[in-house]
């Protein structure tokens, strides 16, 4: 499944970035502590819902970079053969 | 009794009755067709899918059952938040494959497309039983949802005048279930999400306001209680418990039947890829939920005597209805009680729709009536759905609660093990269609054996390697036995060349088709 953009580089590699939040929130001694707090709130809790926001955002990331977006009704046709 | 509160519950109560049953409408299609009535048609665009995978994965059970957990347990409870993140890559990548495919063939339910690419009737029916049993403690729980929330109203005790009132719910789901399908619990997730959100955001402003400030919520949590214990030596400890939970969670969530139907019923796959980066909100709401389990124990309802027969009754479970009943004006109480009931009543709808859809495309279809209609396939699932309703409306009412607890973990270590099946299987044909379901039975029996020696009551299992201990969540765990023992017998299975099956798909069905 290769997908290569317009011009021609390939887009899988923007796939990679959907493992950060794996990463993130899965490496459990990293965040398991109180210190550094915001507006009381230790650091386990803002930092898990902080990987939420950015896994989203991640995601459409990916999404728009790296899965073909529809353009013109001719690129379109120009792209996939009719069955 | 809490009557203002009760007023406004019913109001609302009704307002959905209202529209559940008018959906039917929506898009209109000939509900006659199992695709119309069990997949709205697979018209659902993204807005829509949004609020009904948000209804259908965030419910009711979840909304009272995370708190609580917080509430009893402490900081673990939150790995409900590293699931519901990771989970939407994972779904980002892999379900757009499953929508294709199904779309191409007419797919109904995951089992019909096991059925198709390995060819294998006794697999696909692994596959639509474990579906079915792993679903149905689940639909139970719906109901414990509404139960405490009827508890916080006065309504409760034992006899069959309280337990009226959550019949009559239950008969009311069944009702707009069986004439509208899929479209029912699709619109009336969009008034369950404005109140679950209005109730939350009110909640997370105004409860830290009477309590005097986030700060001084997580300072009153005793030490154990606000983040993960250390892990004593030679062990990892609440570290693995945690990011096991998570992951095996989050790969499961979406083998669910009802996981499937939300998929499948959408109008495109971008749909499901533009969800994966929009369900998160939910993810974002699930967590503040989460918080105020610590704002129940900051508040100190388990000490205040006016809920100290509840708590007797429904546990933990009771933590958010005493915090709600304790800090909200009676009005506001019905508002956010009328949004945990609605919240059961949507998963509750669409879970019965997507075991009715299991059973009769791949049990009663394939074993007792091969030929029958398009229209006798509809009546018969609308049929198995109230079946499916009233055997879970009974084992609540009947059974003690804590075998339907004990069974949706038990669920959960099931449903795992049709990964191979239907995760990989939309990747490759290579593993063979034997050696899945040798190693679905050894998922399955390895999983419960473990959740037997915890006594059902738990789902970590302590593995000893090496003189380290790693708390393992047992449906991760037994998947990977499950793994492990599929491609050896895959490779065994291709050394004696053994016959697969008949594989109905091509790779290009699986991929996006026209833009």
């Amino acid at each position: 499944m290769s997908k290569a953009s317009d011009d021609g580089k390939p887009t899988q590699w923007w796939f990679v970035l959907l493992l950060a939040p794996f990463v993130g929130v899965l490496w459990v001694p990293f965040f398991n502590r109180v210190d550094p707090q915001i507006w009381g709130v230790p650091f386990f809790f803002w930092y898990q819902f902080l990987w939420v926001v950015m896994s989203a955002l991640v995601t459409a990331i990916v999404y728009f970079k790296a899965t073909p977006q529809p353009t013109s009704v001719r690129q379109k046709r120009a792209q996939w053969p009719r069955e | 009794m809490n009557w203002i509160a009760f007023d406004v519950f019913i109001a609302f109560f009704a307002l959905v009755t209202v529209l559940g049953f008018i959906a039917g409408r929506w898009r209109r299609g000939d509900l006659d067709l199992i695709d119309e009535w069990g997949l709205a048609g697979r018209r659902l665009g993204t807005f829509i899918t949004w609020f009904l995978l948000g209804g259908d994965l965030y419910t009711a059970y979840t909304f009272v059952a995370v708190p609580a957990l917080v509430f009893g347990a402490g900081a673990i409870g939150f790995f409900a938040l590293p699931y519901t993140i990771i989970v939407y890559p994972f779904v980002f990548v892999v379900f757009p494959r499953l929508w294709s495919v199904s779309a191409k063939h007419g797919y109904v339910t995951a089992s019909d497309f096991v059925d198709g690419r390995f060819d294998s009737r006794p697999l696909a029916l692994a596959v639509a039983v474990t579906g079915i049993f792993a679903t149905m403690p689940y639909i139970a729980l719906q109901l414990v949802g509404i139960q405490v929330v009827l508890a916080g109203m006065g309504i409760s005790g034992t006899g069959f005048v309280s337990d009226l009132p959550l019949i009559i719910a239950f008969v009311v789901l069944a009702a707009f279930t069986y004439s509208s399908g899929l479209r029912a619990p699709a619109i009336i997730a969009v008034v369950k999400d404005l109140l679950i959100y209005a109730t939350v955001l009110a909640a997370i402003i105004i409860i830290p306001i009477e309590l005097g400030g986030y700060g001084k919520i997580f300072a009153s949590i005793p030490a154990d209680k606000l983040i993960l214990p250390e892990p004593p030596a030679g062990s990892l400890g609440s570290y693995s418990a945690y990011a096991t939970l998570a992951l095996g969670s989050a790969l499961a969530l979406f083998l669910y039947p009802h996981s499937v139907t939300g998929v499948l019923s959408a109008s495109s796959r971008r749909a499901i890829m533009r969800n994966s980066a929009l369900l998160p909100a939910y993810t974002f709401l699930l967590g503040l939920i989460a918080l105020l389990g610590y704002m129940a124990i900051a508040a100190h309802v388990a000490d205040m005597p006016r809920f100290a027969s509840y708590f007797k009754q429904y546990g933990p479970n009771f933590a958010v209805p005493a915090l709600f009943l304790a800090t909200f004006p009676s009005w506001f109480v019905g508002f956010a009680f009328a949004a945990i009931a609605i919240g059961a009543l949507v998963p509750a709808s669409i879970m019965s729709i997507a075991t009715a859809n299991l059973y009769t495309r791949n049990i009663h279809r394939t074993y007792f009536q091969p030929n029958c209609t398009k229209a006798q396939e509809s009546k018969i699932a609308k049929l198995a759905s109230l079946v499916v309703k009233f055997g879970a409306l009974a084992f609540i009412l009947f059974l003690p609660q804590k075998y339907a607890i004990q069974l949706q973990l038990l669920g959960g270590v099931w449903i795992i093990q049709t990964l191979p099946a239907v995760v990989l299987g939309l990747y490759t044909s290579w593993l063979h269609r034997h050696a899945l379901l040798i190693g679905w039975a050894a998922g399955i029996v390895a999983g419960t054996a473990m959740m037997a020696s915890l006594g059902f009551s738990a789902s970590v299992y302590p593995f000893h390697i090496g003189g380290l201990t790693i708390p393992c969540y047992a449906a991760l765990a037994s998947l990977v036995i499950n793994l492990v023992i599929t491609v050896a017998f895959t490779w065994l299975f291709n050394i004696l060349r053994t016959k697969p099956g008949q594989d109905a798909t091509v790779a290009l069905d699986y991929q996006e088709a026209e833009l």
